[in-house]
């Protein structure tokens, strides 16, 4: 009896320490779980963290990004997309993605775990502009259904880089044209050269000939006066009348005034092919900027005038006027020359290309102040107020790809006012639609001096406004 | 499934807290701590469902009540297996009724629960069930542990017949016993 009760009394005691054991596994257990829900707490603050600093990134990306899951279904998108698309986010959740972008087809076509990269697919979004796009993403792997299987998009403008694309191979044209001319202008200097040499003794034989013709037309004469009075003598005057019938036959006295005609309009024709050889010289050679010799305005216009007479014929009339006893000024006449041909092409282009009633372009020269005023007018149709400021900036060209290299202009201000210390601008004429002034100053050095008087004194001023 | 953990080398108190009720309901209540007090175990014989214990020391309780009842360990443990089978139906009846008979049963043990058990025990060392054969008549299936508690598994599946009422004859073969122990069941049905 007295052993069943100690068996009953340990009984209780194992069953005691069972109920002991299992509350202080309950305690442990407890803790642990307490523990677990602390790491749990701070994991997900840690997700929620990650998850805040994903969506600003999301929000703040320059491009569109759109997520969707296995099945192309739209899952989320950032504002970014909103504002391209014209839409609302919530309106598309669980929209196909061949709503926003016509490439689901490629999606099915790439392989799971790869790298999405679409270049130049148009987007026409249900609100707001098309553009084209390069989207690059990413296709996950898993279950089709699975929305958290995503597909992430980045859908990238790509406006503003096909228009700089555009623009660099315009830019491509402009400088291969500008090249192309660059290579003329070496070209025809060296033709200039070659052609002025024998140009030089057919010229010189030329003035031989008329001497010459002169010569034997005094002679002729001597003869003739002889024929006159050996025809009365009888032994001769059978070959006085031989020789009478012949220059009767032949239109002698026409005949020698005919050749005189021939060659003397040679003369004149050869002059004219010197001057343009002169002229053409003159416009592709650059003096240097400390060799500006004193020239004659009329000559810079007439030899410019020259070189586009050709140019002008059955599309402008060509006037010059130009002041009496305008002095000379110091310049490099072939740069000159070159501005005055450029805004004068450019007048006739404009005119072959817009045909006008009354196609005419004058130019004038006249004194204002120290300086000579050279206004280049034209009926042509005008320059349009909106690109007016933009007319001399480097490759700026109304023209077509190839006719113009939008380097004219602006070349033309550097000549004039850099290098000559001009002034080139629009003005008016009245009668005209477009008129260049171009102004030269006639003592440019007394300029510089009164320019540089006048730094120091703004200099000064400044430095004692500091002080 | 905490209990498929049996099979590990750990074992869940649940298993030794069940043994006890299995002993006190066959034998007394005071035969058990007699058996307790006659054997050494660094846990005093102090469990709970809870706690995870020595799987060696369920081994030795039940040496002892065999040597002290006179019963044979085999037929020992096949009771407690049959035992053991009513706490399953009570605590995870979801998985008796997702099963129509015996072979679905075993099956789902082997690729349901087995793998389930996996995820939230990596360690444990779970027994392996190969299903070798089966037909209108039968199936045979393979046991291999690195416990040698086959008599307990033939205690859980007589039970598991019996609880889907298939008038079966189950007959067993030892295929090998050290270092693992495979075991082939055949369940044959009647004509």
């Amino acid at each position: 009896m007295t052993n069943e009760v100690e068996i009953y009394r340990q009984i209780a005691e194992r069953e005691r320490n069972s109920r002991k054991a299992a509350e202080a596994l309950l305690e442990a257990k407890s803790l642990e779980i307490y523990e677990r829900n602390r790491e749990l707490a701070n994991t997900l603050k840690n997700i929620e963290t990650l998850n805040s600093a994903l969506s600003s990134m999301m929000h703040a990306a320059p491009d569109c990004i759109i997520t969707c899951c296995q099945n192309y279904k739209i899952t989320s998108m950032n504002i970014k997309t909103e504002h391209m698309f014209g839409i609302q986010e919530a309106d598309y959740i669980g929209q196909s993605i061949e709503r926003l972008l016509p490439i689901q087809e490629q999606l099915k076509t790439a392989d799971n775990a790869s790298e999405i990269y679409l270049d130049n697919i148009d987007v026409t979004p249900p609100h707001g502009r098309s553009f084209p796009s390069q989207i690059r993403g990413s296709k996950g792997m898993g279950n089709p259904d699975d929305m958290n299987s995503y597909i992430v998009l980045f859908v990238h403008d790509i406006t503003d880089y096909r228009k700089s694309e555009l623009e660099k191979a315009h830019l491509l044209d402009q400088i291969n044209e500008v090249r192309r001319l660059e290579a003329l202008g070496a070209l025809t200097s060296g033709i200039a050269h070659e052609i002025n040499t024998p140009l030089q003794y057919i010229s010189d034989n030329i003035q031989f000939f008329l001497g010459a013709l002169k010569k034997l037309h005094n002679s002729l004469l001597h003869y003739e006066n002889l024929r006159q009075n050996a025809r009365e003598i009888k032994d001769l005057s059978e070959l006085c009348q031989v020789i009478s019938d012949h220059n009767k036959e032949i239109n002698l006295r026409t005949l020698l005034w005919n050749i005189y005609e021939a060659v003397n309009e040679s003369n004149d024709g050869i002059r004219q092919v010197k001057d343009i050889i002169k002229a053409m010289r003159e416009f592709v050679h650059d003096a240097p900027d400390n060799q500006k010799p004193p020239c004659c305005v009329k000559d810079i216009l007439e030899n410019a005038l020259r070189l586009c007479r050709n140019q002008a014929k059955n599309l402008a009339t060509i006037s010059l006027e130009i002041e009496a006893d305008l002095p000379h000024i110091p310049c490099d006449p072939g740069s000159i020359q070159q501005v005055i041909l450029n805004i004068v092409i450019n007048a006739l282009d404009a005119l072959q290309e817009k045909p006008q009633p009354d196609p005419r372009i004058h130019i004038a020269a006249i004194r204002q102040d120290d300086y000579i005023n050279i206004e280049i007018s034209d009926t042509g149709p005008g320059i349009p107020h909106k690109i007016q400021d933009k007319i001399f900036d480097p490759f700026f060209t109304s023209k077509a790809v190839g006719k113009g290299t939008g380097q004219g202009l602006a070349l033309a201000k550097d000549i004039i006012i850099k290098r000559h210390m001009g002034r080139l601008r629009l003005g008016n004429r009245e009668g005209f639609s477009t008129t260049f002034v171009i102004s030269l100053p006639l003592n440019p050095e007394a300029l510089a001096e009164k320019a540089e008087r006048q730094a120091h004194h703004n200099h000064l001023k400044g430095s004692s406004h500091a002080a | 499934m905490f209990w498929l953990n049996f099979w590990g080398v750990a074992l869940k108190g649940v298993v030794f807290t069940e043994f006890y009720e299995f002993v006190e309901t066959e034998f007394s209540p005071v035969f058990l701590q007699e058996t307790i007090n006659s054997v050494p175990l660094s846990t005093n014989g102090v469990y709970t469902a809870t706690g995870t214990y020595p799987c060696q020391e369920l081994v030795l309780i039940t040496e002892t009540i065999a040597q002290k009842s006179g019963l044979a360990m085999p037929g020992l443990l096949k009771a407690f297996g049959r035992y053991m089978f009513k706490y399953f139906t009570i605590t995870a009846p979801e998985h008796f009724k997702a099963a129509n008979n015996s072979y679905d049963f075993m099956t789902r043990v082997e690729n349901v629960i087995h793998l389930e058990v996996r995820k939230l025990y990596p360690d444990a060392e779970l027994p392996n069930f190969d299903f070798i054969e089966r037909s209108d008549k039968h199936y045979v299936m393979t046991y291999t542990s690195a416990r040698q508690l086959g008599d307990f598994c033939e205690g859980l599946m007589l039970a598991t017949l019996d609880y889907y009422g298939e008038n079966a004859r189950l007959s067993r073969r030892i295929l090998q016993s050290s270092p693992m122990t495979k075991i082939e069941f055949r369940v044959d049905y009647p004509e």
